[in-house]
């Protein structure tokens, strides 16, 4: 397709075609050239977004979608207790109050670097993580550094898997409590300002003493 | 245009009438070189406001070493007063954050996880220091600004940098929107500079009114609001931290099993109103974990401790951790 025939596409596109006929026999091009007709998109497109007019996918309706699927979801009216105790169903708890916006417990640890290995072998915190450590044959990369660390006694993949879930029930109870405690932080101060209803309107620093 | 004008008077407006304020906590304030730091100061506190305060809708990715999460999120005030978030993860299983005022529900499939906390600020997406004024933090960080920060998400920023005083913890870069004072991007590194996690806003449109798609979140149904046991075990070990660094105070101590683990362990956390960390106690020979620290956007370091092993979590440097861990009093026997 020639510059000019570019020109055509665009002059018809903006309607700057004067002359009747000369519109009429272009448009025929148009539609018989399939290259002119892509050309056609083309510019339509670059000029609606020019003019800034081009359908922004922003606004996805997500409320709708969320109430439709909390629509089809079975009622849930029983109180959630905060689940140390022994009563605690492991399965459950491990996925309770896991949070969810964020600190994914796992991305936690995938990202570490060991950087103190005091004696013996370093952990390997995240299954999907492809360790460096020499004590897993499967990793692509292992530091001479660490082998040096590598006692005869090293753990076995089932320990070293079992290290890595201990590690993991760590971070995801840390982050359990911190939600907790900013909950109980928020209840603290409402029934601060409750008492004090002159300073309610205040947003009180919220983490100091609290015990 | 108008609302740039509206915007730089309003800011002039908020910086002349913080100078008394400012003048009032320290005489020597009204020399030339706190000025650029009461603006800093200034411009997160703004920062905080535009949280609680805008209507928008944004798209946003948090990068955490190799691993990206990309999320919708959305904010806005009803008319007649309460704020509503909505966060959805796009990535991976459908896990949605719905925040109605002081109320915080975490949905996830199946719905059998779901709870609802009360928190009025949404946990896990920003430091909830972040939704207030920088003078609660003041006493252990500091924050600077740079002249002008470079363009993110196609708008000029200023740059803010938030430093702790003593670089036992990890500092944060800001860039906040110029019009209407937005977070654009936060960057988490370690005192010596190394990025450990970054949320970076890559759509933000700013509306006049709530968003639309959160007008009607009222109605949703609400999963099971979470409730604390009241009666809590007091620590069991005698085995108690002594060194923190400045400004940690304990929120929190008790005894009880660890999240599914059934491990008996003494647990206390500690918060210098930005971060926060844990500190376990637990018998060693229970807990079996060798000597190991992990540096990270979380990091953990486990000791021994004569018959007790040690695990000091949080968003900390691994060298604080580890003072933590090595700083502990054995109270009985």
């Amino acid at each position: 397709m020639t510059d000019r025939s570019h020109e055509q596409v665009s002059a018809l596109l903006d309607n700057a075609v004067a002359d009747a006929r000369e519109r009429e026999q272009q448009l025929d091009n148009l539609l018989s050239d399939t290259e002119a007709q892509q050309a056609w998109g083309r510019y339509a497109l670059m000029g609606r977004i020019m003019k800034d007019e081009a359908a922004t996918r922003m606004p996805v309706d997500i409320s709708a979608a969320v109430a439709a699927q909390l629509a089809q979801e079975p009622q849930q009216d029983k109180v959630v207790q905060g689940r140390f105790g022994a009563r605690a169903v492991p399965q459950m708890l491990q996925r309770w109050l896991r949070p969810a916006g964020s600190v994914a417990i796992a991305a936690g640890v995938a990202l570490v670097a060991v950087l103190t290995v005091q004696q013996s072998q370093p952990v390997m915190p995240e299954e999907s993580m492809e360790p460096a450590f020499a004590t897993t044959p499967i990793g692509g990369r292992s530091p001479v550094s660490y082998n040096t660390v590598l006692q005869s006694n090293e753990p076995t993949q089932a320990e070293l898997a079992q290290q890595r879930r201990l590690l993991q029930f760590y971070l995801l109870d840390h982050n359990n409590q911190l939600q907790l405690s900013l909950q109980a932080q928020q209840l603290n101060e409402q029934s601060q300002n409750q008492q004090q209803p002159a300073t309610a309107e205040e947003q009180e620093p919220r983490l100091p003493n609290d015990n | 245009m108008t609302t740039n004008l509206l915007s730089s008077s309003l800011l002039g407006l908020l910086l002349f009438t913080a100078a008394p304020v400012l003048a009032q906590t320290s005489p020597a304030s009204e020399l030339q070189p706190t000025a650029p730091v009461s603006a800093a100061e200034q411009r997160f506190n703004e920062m905080a406001q535009a949280l609680r305060e805008l209507n928008f809708e944004a798209t946003l990715v948090r990068s955490t070493g190799n691993r990206l999460e990309p999320m919708t999120w959305l904010h806005g005030n009803y008319e007649d007063g309460p704020e509503v978030e909505l966060i959805v993860m796009l990535n991976g299983p459908d896990r949605r954050i719905v925040r109605l005022g002081d109320d915080t529900s975490y949905y996830f499939q199946p719905m059998d996880d779901s709870y609802t906390l009360r928190s009025d600020v949404t946990y896990g997406l920003l430091p909830a220091a972040f939704y207030q004024n920088f003078a609660a933090l003041k006493p252990h960080y500091q924050v600077s600004a740079a002249e002008r920060g470079v363009r993110i998400t196609g708008r000029e920023t200023k740059f803010l940098r938030v430093l702790s005083r003593d670089n036992d913890r990890y500092h944060y870069g800001l860039w906040i929107d110029n019009e209407s004072g937005m977070l654009l991007k936060m960057q988490m590194t370690t005192p010596q500079g190394e990025v450990l996690e970054q949320l970076q806003l890559t759509t933000f449109v700013e509306r006049e009114a709530i968003p639309i798609s959160l007008s009607d979140l009222r109605g949703i149904q609400r999963p099971p609001r979470l409730h604390e046991i009241r009666n809590r075990v007091a620590p069991q070990f005698g085995a108690k931290p002594t060194y923190l660094p400045a400004g940690f105070e304990l929120l929190r101590s008790n005894h009880r099993y660890l999240a599914a683990t059934r491990l008996p362990t003494d647990h206390f956390l500690y918060s210098d109103g930005l971060t926060e960390v844990s500190v376990y106690v637990t018998e060693s020979e229970a807990q079996s974990l060798p000597e190991l620290g992990i540096q990270g956007p979380e990091s953990i370091y486990n000791t021994n401790l004569q018959n007790y092993a040690v695990t000091v979590v949080g968003k900390l440097p691994l060298a604080t951790l580890q003072r933590i861990a090595e700083n502990m009093a054995l109270v009985s026997e």
